[in-house]
């Protein structure tokens, strides 16, 4: 058992560098995870995650340590349940504040490495940056440019006005 | 209740006025036949007596409110403009009072000030701002309309729109959405066209502030289609009005959501907005004492494992039961909806926990003519009262009948309140002396006391005034306007008493009642 906990393996970053970490930590990854359950042997061939770079592989570890104590993902995890609360606990909140391009590269990672915790607290954070702009603000947040013409933008918005919830 | 005669002078002006604006009122009646809401508002707003053989107004005060009140019309609710006024949170209750000290210079201002006022019961602050602002321009409810009804938003005219396939700025976002669980159905058939166009499109980077500068970076576009799903999931459930302001971000955002089912199906079975919070059976009794269902109970005495199943489902505020709930949702969805949960959960009737119910009453009754005084005319009183309604998601709630104003009451319609108030209490809260506690349901095919009512009716059963009465109420719920949030209107089917000790039921006349309409309430956050 303890030796499972103890296990090392080598994780080798898009750029090529090779990252150490604790077995226990990776495994919050069901990517790694499931590799780890096929190859065997576990810490003797470097595992290569190919989409993700140094930097967000370090960060996406630093999660997977804070959180390597909690709940295992169950494996048929109800999509409900899991969309129960919409809160963010204080170390995630922290966590993540960090600039627009590693968030969403935080979220791809998650979404490649299978870490639904994570990409789950990626996709409040994104949803808590949403919430309460403007069109206009949500565009200046995240510098998309407004491609409708006046015309489809008053059809869209006569469409969505009930949404509004007044 | 006092009485006061206008002064001569101004009995001048109004009759001068008065004629202005009849004019005013045939020539545009010419014109108008097809011209909907807002120019309606002076003609609905006739000659205070014009009929009556004495054309000279009464003004009277009632009801302790300082407010002069005339002889005016009733209040009309469907209009659009009226939602945002009926906003009420800390922000715009400041900014409400504010107004009150901060005197409307412009004409337009003086209208849109008693547009306010109409809305909120004050008829002679209305009628008085109306009049001033004709004064300085008898053009003004135009401009008012051009400001608040631009003709655009008028006739939904199609535009063939020509697409320039938007240069993609990654590769990852190149990935084709998968269709399967997109759908455009409910949608008219032109803007679903339009949005289909949309579909292939990804979110456009803002252009470079400079020719010499690069581009700012826009990572959001880097994101696949399910991820932007999740987080536009994460937004509705949060909040469901960024939803539509996502929307008018871009083209891409407008596609999700207006097309991505999996947001919709999940806002409508969530317990947030959707109908998971509804109950279809009394949950509480009068007193908001839960009544637990017998299973519950049996279920605590089976095993250790059912036992916290109980405890969560007691602790839950939302015991969503059986599958035979999402049965129900999911032939509903098909027979009734186009199959789409958008359309399920725009359409479907569901009670709003973010704000509360609010009914308006004014109606005018002749008053008794004082012989020993040497007036003219008769005077008029003019009532005006509201109800206010407040669900729980508990199933149950709190019914109010007052002359306060919507500002002084629903901060303070709160459940603590309703057990704290101490009678003659001069704290603010003491608006709630009077306030009912009482429980909801609603009626439909969740229903398991008679399978085949109707959907899309609400009973409430409130306290009586005095305890040996029960109160009844039925409303049908609809909406203001058609292209309103929906569920926001409760009209009134019928309202009875019930005697404890007799078991007699008695019928109130509805006679001055008039529909409830949704405010939302910022400070009751989502209503948990």
């Amino acid at each position: 058992m303890s030796s499972t906990d103890e296990q090392k393996i080598i994780l080798v970053s898009s750029d090529g560098v090779n990252i150490e970490t604790a077995r226990i930590i990776a495994e919050r990854s069901m990517l790694i995870k499931n590799m780890i359950d096929d190859l065997g042997n576990p810490g003797e061939e470097p595992i290569p995650i190919m989409n993700v770079s140094e930097a967000v592989l370090r960060k996406v570890l630093e999660w997977c340590d804070h959180h390597k104590k909690d709940a295992p993902p169950e494996k048929d995890e109800d999509a409900e349940s899991r969309k129960k609360t919409t809160d963010i606990e204080e170390w995630d909140q922290k966590f993540m504040q960090v600039d627009q391009e590693m968030l969403f590269e935080i979220i791809l990672a998650a979404n490649y490495m299978d870490i639904k915790a994570l990409l789950d607290v990626g996709c409040k954070t994104v949803a808590n940056m949403i919430k309460g702009k403007s069109p206009e603000e949500i565009r200046k947040t995240f510098n998309i440019q407004n491609d409708f013409t006046p015309e489809e933008e008053e059809q869209i918005r006569r469409e969505n006005e009930w949404a509004e919830d007044r | 209740m006092s009485e006061r005669e206008a002064p001569e002078n101004t009995d001048a002006e109004l009759e001068a006025f008065r004629r202005q604006w009849q004019a005013e009122v045939q020539s545009r009646n010419s014109q108008q036949s097809r011209e909907a809401a807002p120019s309606t508002r002076p003609r609905r707003n006739p000659p205070p007596s014009s009929s009556a053989p004495k054309p000279k107004p009464q003004q009277q005060r009632h009801h302790d409110q300082d407010a002069e009140e005339e002889a005016a019309p009733q209040v009309y609710y469907d209009l659009p403009d009226k939602e945002a006024e009926l906003k009420l949170d800390a922000h715009e209750q400041a900014l409400a009072r504010g107004h009150l000290t901060k005197e409307p210079e412009s004409a337009l201002e003086h209208y849109e000030k008693a547009v306010e006022k109409e809305t909120m019961g004050s008829l002679g602050d209305s009628v008085a701002l109306y009049r001033t602002a004709f004064k300085m321009d008898d053009r003004v409810h135009e401009k008012y309309k051009n400001k608040h009804f631009p003709p655009s938003a008028f006739p939904p005219k199609p535009k063939p729109v020509v697409h320039q396939q938007q240069p993609n700025p990654s590769n990852a976002s190149q990935t084709v959405p998968g269709t399967a669980h997109h759908s455009s159905h409910g949608l008219p058939p032109t803007l679903s066209e339009l949005v289909d166009q949309f579909s292939q499109l990804s979110i456009p980077g803002a252009p470079a502030p400079t020719d010499l500068d690069a581009p700012p970076p826009c990572p959001i576009a880097e994101l696949p289609g399910e991820i932007l799903s999740e987080i536009l999931t994460w937004t509705a459930v949060n909040d469901l009005a960024s939803l539509s302001k996502l929307s008018l971000v871009c083209k891409r955002f407008a596609y999700l959501v207006m097309t991505d089912e999996s947001i919709w199906k999940r806002v409508a079975l969530g317990p947030e907005f959707g109908f998971a919070g509804m109950h279809y059976n009394y949950a509480c009794n009068i007193k908001g004492e839960p009544v637990e269902p017998d299973f519950e109970d049996d279920a605590a005495y089976l095993s250790e494992g059912q036992d916290q199943d109980a405890e969560e489902t007691q602790l839950a505020p939302l015991p969503r039961p059986s599958k035979t709930t999402l049965e129900i949702d999911n032939k509903l969805l098909h027979s009734l909806y186009a199959s789409s949960w958008r359309q399920m959960f725009r359409s479907r009737p569901r009670l709003r926990f973010n704000g509360c119910y609010i009914s308006t009453v004014n109606y005018q009754r002749p008053g008794a003519t004082n012989t020993s005084s040497s007036t003219w005319g008769t005077p008029i009183l003019i009532v005006t009262y509201f109800r206010y309604l407040r669900f729980f998601r508990d199933g149950s709630c709190i019914s109010l009948l007052t002359t306060t104003e919507p500002i002084d009451v629903v901060h303070h319609l709160t459940k603590e309140n309703m057990r704290s108030y101490a009678s003659g209490s001069l704290l603010p809260n003491s608006v709630m002396k009077d306030a009912l506690r009482g429980r909801w349901r609603l009626s439909g095919p969740g229903d398991g006391t008679s399978s085949q009512e109707a959907e899309g009716d609400v009973h409430v059963e409130t306290d009586g005034v005095i305890p040996k009465y029960m109160w009844k109420m039925q409303f049908g719920l609809g909406s203001r306007g058609k292209k309103s949030a929906g569920n926001n209107k409760l009209t009134w089917k019928g309202f009875w008493s019930y005697n404890r000790l007799t078991d007699d039921w008695g019928e109130f006349g509805l006679k001055n009642d008039k529909a409830f309409y949704f405010s939302r309430v910022r400070s009751y956050g989502m209503g948990y």
